[in-house]
């Protein structure tokens, strides 16, 4: 069984091929990051753009590397959504016509579902599992009980963990994207310098909050004159920063654990999905937690974490091995929750 | 050929009918033309049409704002149906590059190329602006020049002047419409396209060199296979990439100035 991927939801254009024997036979990702840099963000216009410009190479590409031919796919996935629209309608429309003119069958996956399910790719775990889905646009707690069946238990209630990293490094004056920048000065940087606010701490549940946090790194920037804003400065509020938000993680995380460990003691494992698993100092936290409840710690390599292809062409497979299809009339969804019960939240959560 | 291959040459206008002369050779053998299919997505309607024999067979046409990433695979499946031919009889696509609606033009190009991918067969592009000038019948033109006006969904509008013959007298333009005028050498000239209301509102001042006409405002799919089907010989098709006329809303970080204080 052999399936096609496209991922164009956000600023990463992207194909792959995998098979039902969890291998992964051409992944080409193509990052959008110089286009969008000069405007500190990504610019959905601009993503779009791209996207057309790019994809149908790179899907040649993708069936090249992998040594396929059209007609040898069993299935022909995108991701349907959430995600910028414009992005999203590109990539829909090139696994719709492949799928037309191939005749195979068309998937339209959930982005969220590809990050959801991509451990059983890289590590083939075993439903079910309790994720922590968190990157610069999403940042939510699911458990995960099979394919199609997610309970979110938790989501952001303003920004998303990388969204809030990529600000703060936008304030300071770090470049785009500030994430790993941030990440990177808080290393020689002093944690306790600078007072924070662990936002939703001590409370029930596991929604998360950064907002506030990000306001008081703003508020202790605007302190100090310009001249005074040393290289000194911003590593010991880099490193307050990132101490607060693993603080504020591990909080809900732990409550997280605990409602997991109670409703489903079949499962043992925490997966860690999306590009802010390449935070060290977070995931150094995350471990010590799951060993401290003898869970495990599972996330993908690197480049299986942030946007690719492998992970829809795997959802895809997965959803098409259980007999789902989906038709070419499907309409793109900028908004798709994974658990369509969990209340509507504002913030990076209002899309999923 | 490889998959990469086949987009260098598509993409750099080098993919020409005779490379699916292996798909051409198995169809009919005294066919004329190439059989092509046509979409246009690129403005608030959407169409298919297919070219055999250099006749527009199984033409669909409906207006719509939204939903045209819905409904257009099942437009493409009808009119190869309405033309009776499968997928597998068309050696080339010709779609709309704009300008026009964004969203609109990606999802007629998006398509177009993976479909083209998906059988290596050649994709060509055609302007929206030409489409519609090309809709014009010769009894309202009597070779009068032509300015075709589509809307931007802002001030400006996408226009370009086309002399009697239907030849370009102008590149296609993101302008206000006072300015789209001035396209237009002195002299009767036919207004065509949806923004045509604006052009008339704009030539108030000269009410007796502008005129209307009763061509379809919006580009058919049937003209646009036509336009291609008449440069596919000599390659002189477009390629198909967008025309977009304007550059994204967008400030550069320098232009955006201090961070607003919640």
């Amino acid at each position: 069984m052999i399936v096609l991927g496209i991922e164009t939801s956000c600023d990463e254009t992207a194909a792959a091929v995998v098979n039902d024997k969890r291998e992964i036979l051409s992944n080409r990702v193509l990052s959008q990051l110089d286009d969008h840099r000069p405007y500190g963000g990504v610019v959905p216009e601009i993503a779009a753009r791209a996207h057309l410009e790019h994809l149908d190479r790179l899907v040649a590409e993708a069936m090249d590397d992998a040594g396929v031919d059209f007609d040898d796919l069993d299935a022909v996935a995108c991701t349907g959504g959430p995600g910028l629209i414009g992005g999203v309608m590109v990539g829909t429309m090139t696994a719709k016509a492949i799928a037309f003119a191939a005749q195979k069958p068309f998937m339209a996956v959930n982005h969220l579902e590809g990050h959801a399910l991509t451990v059983r790719l890289t590590d083939d775990v075993a439903f079910p599992y309790l994720l922590l889905l968190v990157s610069g646009g999403h940042c939510q707690v699911l458990i995960v009980e099979g394919v199609g069946r997610y309970k979110r238990i938790g989501t952001t209630i303003d920004d998303a963990v990388g969204e809030a990293f990529d600000k703060t490094a936008k304030m300071m004056g770090l470049g785009y994207p500030g994430g790993p920048a941030l990440e990177k000065i808080a290393e020689k940087g002093n944690p306790n310098r600078f007072g924070l606010p662990r936002p939703l701490r001590g409370r029930p549940g596991c929604d998360f909050s950064f907002s506030g946090l990000k306001t008081a790194v703003r508020n202790y920037m605007d302190g100090f004159p310009v001249e005074q804003q040393t290289e000194d400065v911003k590593a010991d509020l880099a490193a307050s920063f990132q101490r607060a938000v693993g603080d504020t993680l591990i909080d809900r995380a732990r409550n997280a654990v605990f409602q997991f460990m109670q409703d489903y003691p079949a499962g043992n494992t925490l997966v860690l999905a999306g590009g802010v698993a390449a935070n060290k100092y977070l995931r150094g936290r995350l471990v010590e937690l799951t060993d401290q409840a003898g869970m495990k710690l599972v996330a993908p390599p690197l480049d299986l974490c942030t946007d690719n292809a492998a992970m829809i062409a795997w959802a895809g497979l997965e959803r098409f091995r259980l007999g789902e299809r989906d038709d070419l009339d499907f309409k793109p969804r900028p908004r798709w929750p994974l658990d369509p019960q969990a209340p509507k939240r504002p913030g990076a959560g209002v899309k999923a | 050929m490889s998959f990469t291959d086949y987009i260098k040459k598509m993409l750099t206008g080098q993919s020409r009918s005779s490379d699916s002369a292996d798909h051409a050779a198995s169809q009919l053998a005294e066919k004329s033309g190439p059989t092509l299919l046509a979409i246009d997505t690129a403005s608030t309607s959407l169409t298919t049409a297919v070219l055999i024999n250099g006749e527009v067979k199984g033409e669909l046409f409906a207006n719509m704002e939204r939903g045209q990433a819905e409904h257009l695979m099942s437009f493409i499946a009808e009119s190869l149906e309405k033309a009776g031919i499968g997928f597998d009889a068309v050696d080339g696509i010709a779609v709309t590059v704009g300008p026009g609606a964004f969203t609109g033009m990606r999802i007629g190009l998006a398509t177009a190329r993976a479909l083209g991918l998906a059988r290596k067969i050649p994709v060509v592009g055609v302007s929206s602006l030409e489409a519609v000038a090309y809709g014009v019948s010769e009894r309202d033109q009597q070779g009068r020049n032509i300015l075709v006006a589509l809307d931007s969904k802002r001030n400006e509008i996408f226009a370009q002047a086309f002399d009697g013959k239907k030849r370009p007298l102008s590149t296609p333009e993101c302008v206000a419409p006072r300015q789209a005028l001035m396209m237009a050498p002195p002299g009767d000239t036919i207004l065509a396209g949806d923004a045509t209301p604006r052009l008339l509102t704009a030539a108030a001042h000269a009410p007796d060199a502008f005129y209307d006409c009763t061509a379809h405002s919006l580009p058919r799919a049937g003209n646009v296979a036509l336009i291609a089907a008449s440069r596919w010989e000599s390659g002189e098709n477009l390629a198909p990439v967008p025309m977009y006329l304007r550059a994204p809303d967008a400030r550069r970080i320098e232009d955006q100035g201090p961070q607003k204080k919640k």
